[in-house]
C-alpha cells in the first residue's frame, strides 16, 4: 500500500486516536518511530541483542499504556526516547556493576596529541569483514562505558539530537551532556585508534 | 609551553566539531590547528570517530520482531 505525503494523517490526530485506544492509529505512530527506538536500544544494550529487543517492544507497549498522559505541547519523539532511556537504565541497574570510566579527557592522556604520537586514520573499510570488525570494536568499547555515556553518545551521534534535546530526554544539564559526549567520543577514538591507523590491521 | 596548550585545546575539540564553541575561542583554535600537525590529526580522527560510530549503528528491527510487538499490542488491548 502506497501513501503519498498528503495522505498521511497528522501526528496529532494519530495521538488523539491512540488516546481513545485505537491500535491502528498507534501502529502508524510506531511505524514512524520504531527504527529510531530500535537503533537506540541496540546501541545502548550493546552486545545484548535480546535486551535490545525487549527495550524496543517495551518502549511502545509502555507508550500505548501511557499515551493518555501525553501532553499536547510535548514532542512525541523526545517522549519515546525518554521511555526507552528509562528502560535501558532499569535494565542496567539490575545488573548493578557500572563500569569504571577512564579519564581520557585527562590532558595527561589525551595530550598524546602533544607528544606527536597521533597517527592519521588512513584506513578506509570497504569490505564487509572490515566493517564487521569496526562494529565489533565499537560494541566492545560501548560495553566498557556506563549506560548514561552510551545514551548520550547514541542520542547525539547516531540519532543526531542536539545537546539541548539530549539533555531534555535524559534529564541532564547541557553541561553534563557535553562532558559525557566528549569523554565518550575520546574513549571511542582511543579504542578505534589501533584498527583505524592500521597498527593492528 | 606548546604541549600544555595542546592538552587544553584537545578538551574543546567536540565543541569545535559541533560548532558550539564561542567565536573567539574558535579563532584561537583555528590558528593553533594551522601550525600544529598532531592536534590537527587528532581532530581528524575524532571527526572520523563520530562518522564511523554513526555508520556502524545503522540497523532496523527484523520483520518477525515488528510482528511480535504488534501481536503483544493487540493482546494487551483485548484485556484492557
Ligand atoms: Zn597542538
Amino acid at each position: 500500500m502506497k501513501e503519498s505525503v498528503a495522505d498521511l494523517p497528522s501526528e496529532n490526530s494519530l495521538i488523539a486516536a491512540s488516546k481513545s485506544g485505537d491500535t491502528d492509529a498507534f501502529d502508524q505512530l510506531i511505524r514512524r518511530y520504531e527504527d529510531k527506538i530500535f537503533r537506540l536500544a541496540k546501541s545502548v544494550c550493546s552486545g545484548l541483542p535480546s535486551d535490545a529487543e525487549d527495550v524496543y517492544q517495551e518502549t511502545f507497549l509502555t507508550a500505548f499504556e501511557k499515551i493518555g498522559k501525553f501532553r499536547k505541547d510535548s514532542n512525541l519523539g523526545t517522549w519515546l526516547y525518554r521511555i526507552a532511556a528509562n528502560l535501558c537504565w532499569m535494565r542496567h541497574r539490575k545488573r548493578k556493576r557500572e563500569p569504571f570510566v577512564p579519564l581520557l579527557d585527562d590532558p595527561a592522556r589525551a595530550g598524546r596529541a602533544a607528544a606527536g604520537d597521533v597517527k592519521d586514520w588512513t584506513f578506509e573499510p570497504d569490505e564487509a569483514a572490515q566493517k564487521r570488525e569496526i562494529k565489533e570494536t565499537v560494541r566492545k568499547a560501548l560495553q566498557e562505558l556506563p549506560v548514561d555515556y552510551r545514551l548520550v553518545l547514541s542520542l547525539r551521534d547516531i540519532e543526531r539530537l542536539s545537546n539541548e534535546e539530549t539533555a531534555t530526554v535524559l534529564g541532564l544539564s547541557v553541561a553534563a551532556v557535553k562532558s559525557r559526549l566528549h569523554r565518550g567520543r575520546m574513549f571511542l577514538r582511543d579504542r578505534l585508534d589501533a584498527y583505524m591507523s592500521g597498527r593492528s590491521a | 609551553m606548546k604541549a600544555l596548550r595542546c592538552k587544553q585545546l584537545v578538551k574543546r575539540l567536540s565543541d569545535y566539531i559541533d560548532g558550539t564553541l564561542d567565536d573567539s575561542f574558535c579563532d584561537h583554535l583555528d590558528r593553533h590547528l594551522k601550525d600544529c600537525a598532531p592536534c590537527e590529526a587528532f581532530l581528524r580522527n575524532l571527526r572520523r570517530t563520530v562518522s564511523v560510530f554513526h555508520l556502524q549503528a545503522q540497523t532496523a528491527p527484523a520483520r518477525t520482531l515488528r510482528e511480535r510487538l504488534r501481536a503483544k499490542l493487540r493482546a494487551r488491548k483485548k484485556y484492557k
